[in-house]
């Protein structure tokens, strides 16, 4: 018995050295791409730049050197800066393309020319990999948690002003999750006013005070970005209505606008959020897996949840007005390994 | 039938004047919508129209006067953007109203000050010269803040600029109708008044007979810039947050309710009754599209259908006009 015991350690010792070594075999073989480069859309909307101090974040731990060009809306340009960061041999290029089929031309040049590339946000035509979350799903969970506050505090009943950018599809995607995810709670959940608001606060200002005027009853507000919704709100109190009686869900959780409409104590009580700081983060990490050449998703989706009153402060503290996002929490929420619509 | 060719003659005359013809219009589009909805012709909604339209009509009264001298300015829904986030944060940092009200403002007569200079001394064409201080003010406005500057101050005064009531009316509405009455007696009825229709009539028989057109257009920058920064002031009370991508599009609303009221994009013509009632007109179309529940895509279309069948009229009158005064 004592020999067996003895032999049954020395194998565990052993198999437990072999595993450690080839840990570090492993970690020494996973080679780190020097440059990144990541051409984006609209740098200067608030998700963009939570977007890149993810990917900031990630690159400095990594000790990658990041580009960061700005297309700014203008696919032509976007082309151009592409194959400019193409020509200066980064190791991997990452694209928000300013248009999804306009974009197609920079995998194939990618292609080409060897580089491989992450598309951030929306699918193209060719890619290897898209690093995004699920709009639909995204807004699906905000519809559940709207729809549990619905039956608990307003009498059940839900009519819904929605506050949509129908241009985009992943914002079609929000809205329709949204309804879904509300009509699982409550099933004669109804909207009665689908707007166009163009993702700006002031033009959802002021389609949606016409929408209330139209009518006054709606109790559920829901806006496919923080904009929208903020600015659905400030028509609801402008035209006087009761706030006790409204329930308002934003999406993205871009900017603190948000944050502090959650820590006002309004009506403001769900936040469908979209970590952009994770989708930073996770473009590095793709980029790392595709340098290595290892077998990567078609669609990578990064995390989505539904905040509340309750709950937004365990995924993000807020000092003055930086945010700093907690990695543990917003890591550990359950993934979905696709979306369930596109 | 004597009377009747005199009604005939007077309402051949009573046409020729573009206002009248657009008082008909908004009478038969507001019949059509309130057939349509019985909410759009409720006070609540009347309310909303027209304090929803305030910030436009205090925009283009200032519009209007520089389209009168010949000149136009593409900047102002870039300006309103900056004066928010500009206003917002001053009023953040100084906890006064007082204060950020005058800064925003101050920012709107700097812009027309420069967009005047560069017109009159550097002679860029204006419709160049304010296109280039809108890319300045939007590009500007994210080197200021990159986010949306929230309210931390939470002061009443301010909210009340551009949600409050005095009595039962709404006062954005009651600032747009002092401001309204102040230049329609200064356009009507003032010497600057007559100055700003003979420069834009003929520049330079104005300038041979003794007016100042420079130093006039100079100023007629600067108030148009001043108006439409009082217009971004009351917006960032009603969106309570000093927005950097605010004001999209909204240069061509005032532009179109100008034109749409008569003002020649040539100079020399224009009223301020015409830009109330033709930025009435597209405010109520676009409001009634909502209330129907038509597809908004529509209030682009119809808009655009409205000013071109507006402008064509209007050619038509004149021509009609002419045509009286030459027989």
């Amino acid at each position: 018995m004592k020999k067996l015991m003895k032999v049954a350690n020395i194998v565990s010792i052993v198999l437990l050295l072999l595993a450690f070594s080839t840990t570090f075999v492993f970690a020494a073989t996973t080679k780190i791409p020097k440059r990144v480069g990541w051409v984006g859309n609209y740098m200067m909307h608030e998700w963009y730049q939570n977007v890149l101090k993810g990917m900031e974040a990630r690159a400095e731990q990594l000790g990658i050197e990041l580009e960061v060009l700005d297309a700014n809306l203008d696919m032509a340009r976007q082309v151009a800066f592409a194959e400019d960061l193409m020509a200066k041999d980064v190791d991997v290029l990452i694209i928000t393309p300013c248009q999804q089929e306009g974009a197609e031309s920079i995998v194939k040049k990618a292609k080409l020319e060897g580089i491989p590339l992450i598309i951030e946000a929306s699918e193209v035509k060719g890619m290897t990999t898209l690093v995004a979350i699920c709009d639909y799903d995204c807004g699906y969970k905000g519809g559940v948690e709207t729809g549990k506050y619905v039956k608990k505090h307003l009498g059940g009943k839900a009519r819904i002003l929605a506050v949509d950018l129908p241009m985009l599809r992943p914002c079609i995607l929000r809205v329709d999750g949204f309804y879904d995810g509300i009509r699982t709670i409550i099933p004669d959940a109804e909207i009665v006013h689908r707007v166009d608001g163009q993702g700006l606060k002031d033009l959802a200002l002021q389609v949606c005070t016409d929408a209330l005027t139209a009518d006054p009853d709606i109790n559920v507000i829901y806006g496919c970005n923080d904009d929208s919704a903020l600015g659905a709100l400030q028509a609801y109190r402008a035209a006087g209505l009761d706030e006790s009686k409204l329930v308002v869900c934003g999406t993205g959780g871009e900017g603190n606008a948000f944050i502090h409409a959650l820590m006002e104590g309004g009506p403001y009580k769900v936040e469908a959020a979209m970590f952009p700081e994770a989708v930073g983060y996770s473009c590095i990490d793709m980029a790392v897996k595709l340098y290595n050449n290892e077998e990567v998703p078609r669609h990578y989706v990064t995390p989505s949840y539904a905040l509340t009153t309750e709950n937004w402060n365990e995924f993000y503290s807020l000092e003055g007005e930086v945010r700093t996002i907690n990695w543990h929490r917003v890591n550990a929420i359950p993934g979905e390994d696709q979306c369930t619509k596109y | 039938m004597d009377i009747a060719k005199k009604f005939e003659k007077l309402t051949r005359k009573l046409l020729l004047f573009n206002e009248i013809i657009l008082v008909l219009v908004l009478i038969l589009i507001s019949i059509i919508l309130s057939i349509g909805s019985s909410k759009f012709y409720s006070t609540t909604n009347i309310i909303n129209i027209l304090r929803d339209s305030s910030m436009v009509i205090i925009a283009g009264i200032g519009m209007t006067m520089l389209l009168i001298t010949g000149e136009v300015d593409l900047s102002i829904g870039s300006l309103i953007a900056f004066v928010g986030v500009v206003t917002m944060d001053v009023i953040n940092k100084t906890n006064s109203v007082a204060l950020g009200v005058l800064a925003g403002l101050g920012v709107g007569a700097l812009t027309g000050l420069v967009n005047g200079l560069v017109r009159i001394k550097l002679r860029v064409n204006s419709l160049i010269g304010t296109i280039a201080m809108m890319m300045i003010l939007r590009g500007g406005v994210y080197l200021y803040s990159l986010a949306a500057i929230q309210n931390y101050h939470h002061l009443d005064a301010f909210f009340q600029i551009g949600n409050g009531y005095f009595l039962f009316l709404p006062i954005p509405l009651i600032m747009m109708i002092l401001l309204y009455v102040v230049f329609l007696i200064i356009i009507g009825k003032s010497v600057m008044g007559r100055y700003l229709y003979a420069t834009g009539g003929n520049y330079t028989a104005a300038k041979i007979s003794g007016i100042n057109v420079d130093r006039l257009k100079i100023m007629t920058f600067i108030l148009n810039s001043m108006l439409a920064a009082t217009a971004g002031i009351i917006l960032v009370s009603r969106m309570n947050s000093g927005q950097p991508n605010a004001g999209t599009g909204f240069e061509l609303m005032v532009i179109a309710g100008v034109v749409l009221g008569g003002t020649s994009l040539a100079g020399g013509e224009g009223t301020l009754i015409g830009t109330l009632i033709g930025i009435l007109i597209l405010k109520m179309i676009n409001n009634g599209i909502i209330i129907l529940r038509l597809n908004q895509d529509l209030q682009i279309v119809i808009c655009g259908i409205v000013i071109i069948l507006a402008v064509y009229i209007d050619n038509k009158r004149k021509l009609a006009r002419a045509k009286i005064i030459v027989t």
